[in-house]
């Protein structure tokens, strides 16, 4: 995606595009967990673009911000996304439940640590979770809802009790990566139907 | 809340998040998700291009005034100390001059006229404040 040659580091901008606003997507469609389905406000009367053209600008503008130990720029743009997300989550007045260690989110977050820019997006989309959903529930519901459809049982088994990526869980159940790319929109399909059956907000703003 | 329900809401996001990594996980898949999404990828692309094109560029453009206006103060600093080096009555000039290693610029002495001395000066010290400014930043 991108290669450092010398002085020169040249960034593939088609695929930081292509696989950023795939990931701002996809991830704002877990809105229905903390937002409710018909929430007007989220987006904060933004498109998905503009989030993640502010992102890539906020790093045009201060690249020397960016540490390539930390991770790739694609991490680097995922984290000040989420970021930028939460932060605007936390002006929001109707927002009664975005932990409260956010609220102190400043700049100094984001330089301090030690952590790579992946391991950071977890805490910051967790914080837009409600606490008082009933996770174990969930979980039940879609173990249940899986049952029987062995790709999807691996992946749910392999991504939410082991913790593993895609590759691994490919390679850990011997899978293909299209039988993996189906058994995970299956699997998507259920957490969906678990987000409408379990959450108070669905109906909500 | 319980460690025990902190883990099971972090296990949950991080299968809520381990979505968007996968719809996002190669150029091919992002492709695959965005179409599926009813987006025209190919406008997305060169849309995006020119986007992130102009961007690049006002960022360059911001950056170099930023630079400007800081050499022109790092100039003002190297004038008023060279003025006042002028202005000091124990000033000598050859000192500086092996002090500060510009025997290739005074080279021909004789021939230069006070003010060519001081602009000479001014630029050696602008340049040096700008090294040492440069260097204290890194």
């Amino acid at each position: 995606m991108s290669t450092d040659t010398g002085n020169q580091t040249h960034i593939d901008w088609e695929e930081i595009i292509l696989r950023l606003t795939a990931f701002t997507r996809s991830w704002t469609r877990g809105k229905p967990w903390f937002r409710g389905e018909k929430t007007a406000t989220f987006l904060m009367g933004k498109e998905v673009e503009d989030y993640v053209y502010a992102a890539i600008g906020k790093y045009l503008e201060e690249p020397e911000k960016f540490d390539p130990g930390k991770g790739e720029l694609l991490e680097y743009l995922k984290y000040n996304l989420v970021r930028s997300f939460v932060a605007n989550d936390l002006r929001k007045k109707e927002n009664n439940q975005t932990d409260d260690i956010f609220a102190q989110d400043s700049e100094e977050d984001e330089e301090d640590g030690s952590s790579s820019y992946s391991e950071r997006v977890l805490p910051y989309t967790a914080a837009l979770f409600p606490d008082d959903i009933d996770y174990t529930a969930i979980k039940e519901f879609i173990e249940k809802e899986v049952q029987g459809d062995a790709d999807a049982e691996n992946i749910f088994l392999g991504i939410y009790t082991y913790g593993m990526k895609r590759r691994e869980v490919i390679e850990e159940f011997t899978m293909t990566a299209v039988a993996f790319d189906n058994g995970m929109r299956r699997l998507n399909t259920v957490i969906n139907r678990a987000a409408a059956h379990f959450n108070k907000n669905t109906q909500t703003v | 809340m319980s460690k025990k329900t902190n883990q099971t809401k972090s296990d949950f996001v991080n299968l809520f998040l381990s979505t968007a990594e996968n719809d996002s996980s190669s150029k091919e898949a992002a492709k695959a998700f965005l179409a599926s999404e009813g987006v025209n990828t190919d406008k997305l692309i060169s849309e995006g291009l020119k986007r992130v094109k102009k961007m690049q560029m006002l960022a360059n453009a911001s950056r170099t005034e930023n630079e400007m206006q800081a050499a022109e103060t790092v100039k003002e600093e190297a004038t008023s100390w060279v003025d006042n080096l002028l202005a000091n009555i124990n000033f000598s000039l050859p000192e500086l001059v092996q002090k500060e290693e510009l025997s290739m610029s005074f080279r021909n002495v004789e021939n230069l006229s006070q003010d060519d001395i001081r602009n000479i000066l001014i630029r050696h010290f602008t340049l040096k404040f700008m090294n040492k400014r440069n260097n204290n930043e890194k």
